[in-house]
């Protein structure tokens, strides 16, 4: 763990007394609008008094909110309750860049920001999960800005057996994601793209593969690993992708973090976020084992 | 006009023509790794049946199927008949696998253990090569099959390639558990 120790009992008061400050900043922000409309004269002080009052508790519950976020993290993964051994988890730290990078899932950009770093063992498989958000400057006619193009779950782990194999999993989205790719990655995609063709015919609907070598693609990609995928899809109901790269597999769930922290913050770490998120984790392990 | 048309005629069936071509090689190119594979597969067979005679030389009627079955294997000529051949020896290995679970010793012996070890690695390369060689002939099938493609290919008088399905001898073959 990364953290001050915490007092478990004091984050939750803390997230009640955030929750009650946005609660009486509605509140009052709501008075000065009836105060506004129904008012027959204005007093300058009650209105000036709601609004400081109002910046008051919108103030107060940010700051609150943002002191016990890490904590309610670190709280949750305590809590959790799965099939992942060794499970480890740091809020302030992240996957370092270089994997990113090494990855080739993106072939230019500016900035990566990682957190909610994730690891265990499951299966004899070692992973880590983080989630990234990634920029790149885009141009316009009027001028140049920054833009996020990816945002969401960054996992790695390393393959089990040696293979010279390079290979991308792709949901079915194609032009938005192959344009991204490194120049690296795309040269797996091939001339006449590398396409495997394979058996689960619902795979094929959800994603699509391409690989440098057709036969070992099949030796990775196995039924089971099909199956653990597309359920991986289904139940996030986002775009997952998987990179295969020199023994390392890389996986992208764009949109999609491990912990639900809007959720977290309004529900606390209780019993729904606790099952919620050992879930999704023990799926994510699933599939990484199936490989 | 005339020959305008005429033109693309000739140039769609030319296109049609390397299309199946191109197909048929690339199931050919799938099947010969499949070949491979089956070869490194059969090398290993007589070093596992010393290994075994070793502990069980009563075991006759055993060896001598492994042999027949091992010898029409590397013998057979075409596709077909490898598929075929190659079941019977499965079949063959599934009967070597169970005359030695009745042994302790031989379950413990380093050469049959690193020996089983090696043919399990090879059953999984020939799975993921007899997948690649089934997609590849399929899309090949398909092309024959599907209009307009099926004309050129009735004209070339190409024919449909078998694809690899194991039989449920062969599924629950070659029994790795001991």
């Amino acid at each position: 763990m990364y953290m001050k120790k915490y007092d478990e009992n004091n984050i939750e008061l803390k997230r009640k007394i955030s929750l009650f400050m946005y609660l009486c900043m509605f509140v009052f922000f709501i008075t000065i609008i009836a105060y506004v409309v129904f008012a027959e004269t204005y007093n300058i002080f009650v209105i000036g008094g709601l609004f400081l009052a109002t910046a008051a508790s919108f103030i107060a519950g940010i700051c609150l909110k943002v002191h016990i976020t890490p904590y309610l993290s670190e709280i949750l993964f305590e809590k959790l309750n799965t099939q992942i051994e060794n499970l480890e988890f740091a809020h302030n730290k992240g996957l370092p860049e270089k994997f990113f990078r090494d990855s080739g899932f993106v072939k230019k950009y500016v900035s990566y920001s990682s957190c909610n770093f994730a690891t265990g063992k499951v299966k004899d498989y070692d992973f880590i999960f983080s989630e990234a958000v990634v920029r790149n400057t885009t141009s316009t006619s009027v001028k140049n800005e920054t833009v996020v193009i990816y945002k969401g779950i960054f996992g790695i782990t390393d393959a089990k057996s040696e293979s010279n194999v390079d290979m991308v999993i792709a949901p079915d989205v194609k032009n938005k994601f192959l344009n991204n790719l490194s120049e690296d990655m795309k040269k797996v995609l091939g001339a006449n793209k590398n396409v495997v063709r394979l058996e689960n015919m619902e795979f094929e609907r959800h994603f699509e593969v391409y690989s440098n070598d057709q036969v070992e693609a099949r030796k990775i990609i196995t039924l089971k690993f099909m199956e653990n995928l597309l359920e991986l899809k289904k139940r996030l109901n986002k775009n997952v992708t998987v990179i295969y790269k020199e023994n390392r597999i890389y996986f992208f769930i764009e949109n999609r973090f491990l912990i639900n922290s809007f959720k977290l913050y309004l529900k606390g770490a209780n019993q729904e976020m606790i099952k919620e998120t050992s879930e999704i984790l023990d799926l994510l392990a699933e599939t990484v084992s199936s490989i | 006009m005339g020959v305008l048309i005429i033109l693309i005629v000739v140039l769609v069936l030319i296109f049609i023509f390397n299309l199946i071509v191109k197909e048929n090689n690339a199931a050919k190119k799938a099947f010969a790794t499949v070949d491979v594979y089956l070869k490194k597969r059969y090398d290993l067979v007589p070093n596992l049946v010393e290994v075994v005679k070793g502990h069980a030389a009563h075991e006759k009627e055993v060896f001598e199927n492994i042999a027949n079955a091992r010898t029409r294997a590397i013998e057979s000529k075409d596709e077909d008949t490898s598929v075929k051949s190659d079941n019977e020896l499965n079949t063959a290995l599934k009967s070597l696998f169970m005359v030695a679970e009745q042994y302790p010793n031989l379950k413990t012996n380093a050469s049959f253990l690193e020996l089983q070890k090696k043919l399990n690695d090879i059953e999984d390369e020939l799975a993921a090569a007899r997948r690649t060689y089934n997609a590849a002939a399929t899309e090949y099938n398909t092309t024959l099959e599907t209009f307009p493609t099926n004309l050129v290919g009735k004209l070339m008088r190409k024919k449909q390639r078998e694809l690899f399905v194991v039989n449920d001898d062969v599924r629950n073959a070659i029994n790795m558990k001991f």
